[in-house]
């Protein structure tokens, strides 16, 4: 099952496109380092005010940075699919690469969360005040989940296979 | 022994080079820091260039300790990397463009944080922030580019 997939993402014309050429790897790689610049700079600024620092900055203003977290995501998300579909064989067995995808998954719940139990609400709040505990909860967690996704990313290389 | 051969012998050098977890640790500390600093000049100099105006300058300004901590976590992971191949890294283009680039965008990130102290919060009350500002700006975000690409480029170019 697990084989049959892997030979099948290995025979994907997006397979041969990644490595028919020699720098499309380290492109990938450069973009996938730009992406997360972009994306874990923006949720600092963001889940640092919902957990109660840098008070000036009013809390509904972070919105506006949800821009550029989509653009940080987008791009890991296009060059990531990439790097898997140019080496499935060995992404899909890798002990890092799946907690890094069952965390972003994680994230992904977080972010759910924050929309569904903090978002609404945030306006009522006061825009320069500390912040209610769930609202520390969730922006702490993000932070947490996001850089254990990098760390777990970054270690793929040296973590076992299986 | 040449001094660097003799970093590279010392118990830091050897224990980078040799032990199992050493150097998968201190990429992945170095990864943590790029994020930080990184991420924060970002945001701080698109702050700049116009984007988020609902932040103000004079409170995006407060983000930059953090970005400093950010850059200690790397530089000091970053000088352990160094010690443990230093023979390697001091010959390699792409690692003298890295070091390049992240001196001129420190000196960058220092002036944008000089300039900020004195005047954030004058274009904060309806001042536009000034070109010389902007221009240091983009320049940042190219510098660290830079710096990301060439510190890439290490692991697929020869020494």
């Amino acid at each position: 099952m697990t084989e049959a997939f892997i030979n099948w993402v290995a025979g994907t014309a997006i397979n041969t496109w990644v490595l028919e050429w020699s720098w499309t790897w380290v492109i990938l790689e450069c973009l996938h380092f730009i992406g997360l610049s972009l994306l874990l700079g923006s949720l600092l600024v963001i889940d640092l005010r919902l957990i109660g620092f840098f008070k000036r900055i009013p809390l509904l203003a972070t919105h506006q940075l949800l821009p550029w977290v989509f653009v940080g995501f987008g791009i890991n998300l296009t060059s990531g699919v990439l790097f898997f579909f140019g080496d499935p064989g060995r992404y899909t067995i890798n002990i890092g690469f799946q907690i890094k995808f069952a965390l972003i998954a994680l994230a992904g719940l977080n972010a759910l969360w924050f929309y569904i139990a903090i978002d609404k609400q945030m306006h009522d709040w006061d825009q320069h005040g500390d912040t209610p505990a769930l609202a520390k909860i969730i922006g702490g967690a993000s932070l947490i989940i996001w850089f254990s996704v990098l760390i777990f990313g970054r270690l793929i290389p040296y973590v076992g296979t299986g | 022994m040449s001094f660097l051969e003799a970093l590279e012998y010392s118990a830091l050098g050897d224990w980078v080079a040799t032990s199992p977890w050493g150097y998968p640790a201190l990429l992945a500390a170095h990864s943590v820091g790029l994020a930080i600093i990184v991420g924060i000049l970002f945001a701080l100099n698109l702050r700049i260039l116009g984007s988020f105006p609902g932040i103000k300058l004079d409170a995006m300004r407060g983000m930059l300790k953090l970005a400093w901590a950010g850059f200690v976590l790397n530089l000091a992971s970053g000088v352990a990397l160094f010690i443990a191949q230093a023979t390697f890294f001091i010959t390699h283009p792409a690692f003298l463009v890295k070091i390049g680039a992240i001196f001129l965008a420190i000196v960058d990130a220092a002036l944008i944080q000089n300039i900020l102290r004195h005047n954030a919060a004058s274009w904060d009350k309806g001042g536009s922030v000034s070109t010389k500002t902007k221009v240091l700006a983009t320049a940042s975000l190219l510098l660290w580019l830079t710096a990301i690409v060439a510190g890439r480029l290490i692991a697929y170019i020869e020494s």
